[in-house]
């Protein structure tokens, strides 16, 4: 298995906020995560990526095991993230902010240049490398974001709400470069994500958290037509009619 | 992440010969307090250079720089006078210990971050500085230790000084530009994110401490041999916080920052001459007045005034009103 999540939990206190998860991802397939707010989905990708620990459960990738590792082993390993809200250097220029992502895979400067350079044209950042994350626009940031999680060459690329805060045409540009990745790198994903368009037009499957439990795991379109999913995000009265 | 030859830098440059022809201008003995002004900015700009190292760009706010600085004296006099040593043994004696300290904060780094981690810096001088005053037999306590040394010209010191200023600037900027570097503003600018990137955040803290320990230890080393006094005052915050006011002034994480901003040190020295020694602490409220005004108007400090810019908005006040806007605007705008 490529990657696999088993029966992981975690409690804040009296609130669970993941009980017993397990997911499963193949290679080169794009997975969405879906549920309400305060569903756990975060907490999740917090998990996977070593920022927090689990109370109990396993993370494998690619036959190796996560859960003890450090962050910047788990990104060394393979897996890198883009974050709920756009984590960035505000005082650092573009070029430097993908270098330092790049230098995750060589320890040369030059060797690290190029590859942010050639990661800057491909998410069309071109023309902008010396420009201050200050100064950047919502949609270049999260850009630039993306652009320096892939300068460390992770085979599965976590998205948290990448796709929220834009608008339309600007989301529509972000799916075609998300796809673009996913063809040309490829790279896997799993996607959180609130836009559902985002979830039909790119997830090839969807697991539905809700309370921290995985209540359902199907196709997209198939959604709308599970009881378990409607209730959960519009209530019990929908699902009695 | 420009070019180094930068217009601006070969101006700063030829503005800066004159400074160093200074021993020539002068007959006889009238150099001497002019050269130890140079010798006194000069240290200040190589030991906030190293504050600047660990603060400035890794993020690790430090209060308690002068321990290090304190340490390279110490192990000077130590070696020099308590154990009759060759003082290169002092010099390597004071960077191997203060390398130590340097490994401890890095190691408390990694579980005590911001306000914390700047507590347990002053502690760490405050626990140094007990040891200074308490280990008589070693220290002599508040009387601290006297050099005897050979007499060594003058000019010697200016020239290392300012050799040791340009050295530790340049090694800086050289840095700030490698990949070293760039982990150590990741670190600084998002500690989160540098982790996600895979940046190995308690290692690279830990090689920043443990360099901005070593290199304020030769200077403190230096200083010491120079003044040929060392005493519990070396630990005091004063020394401590005019390094990080001098850098801020100047502008944190800058290689330039504390090149201008030790400038400022030249105050304290012009208002001694002109009001007399009575009058000299008035240059710490004047340094205060000073913070301020920066943080208010140019929190990057002195490196993020742009001239061009500063002179458009001078012409401007000075000009009819109509005027004002057209010369105010920035260029190409």
């Amino acid at each position: 298995m490529f990657f696999e999540i088993d029966g992981i939990t975690k409690r804040y206190g009296g609130l669970v906020a993941n009980s017993d998860v397990s997911l499963h991802m193949n290679q080169h397939e794009i997975v969405g995560l879906i549920g309400p707010n305060g569903a756990g989905k975060s907490t999740l990708f917090q998990i996977i990526d070593g920022f927090v620990r689990p109370d109990s459960g396993s993370i494998r990738f690619k036959g190796k095991e996560l859960t003890k590792l450090r962050t910047s082993r788990i990104n060394k390993a393979g897996i890198a993230c883009t974050f709920q809200h756009a984590q960035l250097f505000p005082r650092l220029d573009v070029l430097e902010s993908v270098m330092i992502g790049a230098y995750c895979r060589t320890m040369n400067k030059s060797a690290a240049r190029q590859e942010a350079e050639k990661l800057i044209a491909f998410t069309g950042l071109a023309g902008k490398e010396s420009t201050l994350i200050d100064k950047l626009t919502m949609f270049d940031r999260k850009r630039v974001e993306l652009t320096a999680a892939l300068a460390t060459q992770p085979e599965l690329l976590l998205l948290d709400e990448l796709f929220a805060g834009l608008n339309s045409t600007e989301v529509s540009e972000m799916v075609d470069l998300t796809l673009q990745i996913h063809r040309e790198l490829k790279t896997t994903f799993l996607i959180i994500e609130h836009v559902i368009k985002v979830i039909m037009s790119i997830c090839e499957r969807v697991y539905v958290l809700d309370y921290g439990k995985v209540i359902a795991e199907c196709k997209p379109n198939e959604l709308s037509k599970n009881p378990l999913v409607v209730k959960a995000y519009l209530g019990e009265e929908y699902d009695a009619s | 992440m420009q070019n180094w030859i930068t217009p601006k830098n070969i101006v700063v440059c030829i503005l800066i010969t004159p400074v160093l022809l200074i021993p020539f201008f002068y007959k006889g003995g009238a150099a001497l307090l002019p050269m130890h002004l140079v010798i006194m900015v000069a240290s200040y700009i190589a030991l906030a250079q190293t504050w600047n190292i660990l603060s400035g760009l890794t993020g690790m706010f430090s209060l308690g720089h002068a321990t290090f600085y304190a340490l390279g004296g110490y192990s000077l006099a130590v070696a020099m006078v308590k154990l009759g040593l060759n003082p290169f043994v002092g010099l390597a004696a004071g960077i191997v210990l203060s390398a130590f300290f340097g490994l401890l904060l890095g190691a408390i780094s990694s579980r005590l971050t911001g306000f914390f981690f700047t507590i347990s810096t002053i502690a760490l001088a405050q626990v140094i500085r007990t040891v200074a005053m308490q280990w008589t037999p070693v220290t002599n306590s508040i009387t601290g230790l006297k050099i005897f040394r050979p007499i060594v010209s003058r000019m010697v010191f200016f020239y290392v000084a300012i050799g040791l200023a340009v050295a530790v600037s340049i090694f800086f900027a050289y840095l700030r530009r490698s990949r070293m570097g760039s982990m150590f503003v990741a670190i600084r600018e998002n500690i989160h994110l540098a982790r996600s990137l895979g940046v190995d955040v308690v290692r690279y803290k830990t090689i920043s401490s443990i360099i901005a320990a070593m290199l304020a230890s030769v200077v403190g080393s230096f200083i010491t041999y120079y003044i040929q006094v060392v005493d519990p005052n070396y630990l005091s915050p004063l020394i401590s916080e005019k390094i990080i006011m001098v850098t801020i002034i100047g502008g944190m994480g800058y290689a330039w920052g504390p090149i201008w901003g030790s400038v400022l040190i030249l105050l304290e020295e012009f208002i001694r001459g002109t009001l007399g020694a009575r009058y000299a602490p008035l240059a710490t409220a004047l340094y205060g007045v000073i913070l301020i005004v920066f943080m208010l108007f140019r929190p990057n400090g002195i490196v993020s005034i742009n001239l061009k810019r500063s002179f458009g908005m001078a012409i401007a006040a000075l000009t009819p009103a109509k005027n004002i806007e057209a010369a105010a605007r920035p260029e190409g705008k």
